[in-house]
């Protein structure tokens, strides 16, 4: 399915002749190659979930945080390259910031996925700039109800109601779609967001994981903020014990 | 008797909004004047920024009607991107954000009454010096050099006669106590324009919460 761009890849400012640009694609890979994002729409709210990849048994648990509140009512996890992600969210915390000043109201969640891709998108017009090597599923809950976006390398941006991107993700997919989201609650949809994160990890490929997970609820008062620990632990409980039930066929 | 037919236009003006249950009723006297002369006794102060949000307009006329004209353009462009109508909050604050960032220059008092879908009718007054209040109702005017606008009287006459939840009768009587009784300016008969309500066609475009499609 890769194929190698022999020439028209050197710029992003270069389509080749199939009309494909394949320094946006590239970016893409970056995507692929990182640990798994996971978001859904349950019926009450949002939830995020991260496989968060660890690299080395020195780290901290808890640190190198890769989700991020980005207004008290949205949050936004980041797939690809952390550092990349890192400006991203800042300019979205600015725009967000900008908009409530201006106008008086939060921003609504559509407008500040339009902001954001617009953003990524921007860094795809220019030769001098290379563009984010960052997948980001972006979740907030306004007066229209919870809303998911996800931002893609190319700067497209679509409203779902279950994404994800990184390594696991075709998995993921699967699994979520089995899911009625319009019947699951937060609180549910926890525990099914760490069974899939767990199930979804390669043991042989990559070593240890954390498991970060935050939501936008009715349960939160329509906060973005993480899990409480309590319900993070019950979700990685029965997340391993659904794994254990599987590995047991 | 000296005019000075060349001093700034003002509009020693009295005009009120009034929630009710279901909108918001504004009323406004019609008489501009240049000092002591009546420059216009057929003054229109109620002026559209939206389809859904009115602006009652006191003050130096030229300051006001600049402010409308600005913010009128900034929801036009804000509505496009939003993809429905605008709220009568984010008028309201952008009204007094000029107002504000400009107090050094400008002198103007102004009431935003509108309807949204969120909040219904609601009414915000921006007075000199860029405040906004969320207010029921609301009674302002008079910045004419010697405070001729009936207003301070109205206090009285609204703390007898305002209560939670009237309907639209109900508030429109009050707001005809302020043309008819307090202020002896020129009024027009009495002439209300009701806007028929109606669906924008902007809310078509995001009506139903969608559902997965089946694959």
């Amino acid at each position: 399915m890769s194929s190698i761009g022999t020439g028209y890849d050197l710029s992003v400012t270069t389509f080749s002749p199939d009309g494909r640009v394949f320094q946006i694609e590239y970016a893409a890979k970056a995507v692929d190659n990182s640990g798994t994002v996971v978001g859904i729409k349950c019926k009450d709210g949002i939830v995020l979930g991260v496989e968060k990849l660890i690299s080395s048994k020195m780290m901290l648990p808890g640190s190198n945080r890769r989700i991020h509140a980005v207004h008290r009512h949205s949050g936004m996890a980041v797939a690809g390259l952390a550092a990349d992600g890192r400006q991203i969210v800042a300019r979205a915390k600015s725009e967000a910031a900008n908009y409530e000043r201006v106008y008086g109201e939060p921003i609504p969640v559509k407008e500040l996925a339009d902001r954001v891709a617009g953003y990524v998108h921007l860094s795809t017009l220019y030769w001098w700039l290379r563009p984010f090597g960052c997948g980001i599923i972006l979740g907030g809950y306004d007066r229209d109800g919870p809303q998911l976006y996800m931002i893609e390398p190319s700067g497209i941006s679509y409203r779902y109601f279950g994404a994800a991107v990184g390594k696991g993700r075709q998995a993921a997919k699967t699994e979520i779609e089995k899911l009625k989201l319009s019947e699951v609650t937060c609180r549910e949809g926890v525990i099914e967001i760490a069974k899939i994160i767990y199930a979804v990890h390669d043991e042989a490929k990559d070593k240890a994981f954390e498991l970060e997970m935050s939501w936008v609820c009715d349960e939160s008062n329509r906060q973005h903020q993480k899990v409480p620990d309590d319900l993070l632990e019950q979700a990685k409980t029965a997340a391993k014990a659904a794994l254990e039930e599987m590995d047991a066929d | 008797m000296d005019f000075d037919l060349n001093a700034p236009h003002s509009m020693g003006t009295t005009i009120i909004g009034v929630t009710y249950d279901g909108g918001v009723v504004l009323g406004a006297d019609s008489r501009t004047s240049t000092g002591m002369y009546v420059a216009n006794r057929a003054s229109d102060k109620i002026t559209q920024l939206t389809d859904n949000v009115y602006i009652c307009r006191s003050g130096s006329a030229a300051d006001s009607q600049v402010i409308s004209d600005y913010v009128r353009y900034f929801l036009h462009q804000h509505t496009i991107q939003l993809g429905q109508p605008a709220t009568v909050k984010v008028a309201a604050n952008l009204v007094r954000l000029l107002s504000y960032q400009n107090k050094n220059m400008l002198q103007m008092g102004v009431i935003i009454g509108g309807w949204d879908k969120y909040e219904g009718g609601q009414i915000y007054s921006v007075p000199l010096g860029g405040t906004i209040l969320k207010q029921p109702f609301a009674i302002g005017g008079g910045y004419a050099k010697l405070d001729r606008s009936g207003s301070s009287y109205l206090y009285g006459f609204f703390d007898q006669a305002w209560k939670e939840g009237m309907s639209k009768d109900e508030a429109e009587i009050n707001a005809d106590g302020v043309t008819k009784n307090f202020y002896s300016g020129d009024s027009l008969p009495l002439w209300h324009e009701e806007l028929e309500p109606q669906n924008s066609l902007l809310d078509i475009l995001s009506s139903s919460s969608p559902e997965p499609m089946n694959t």
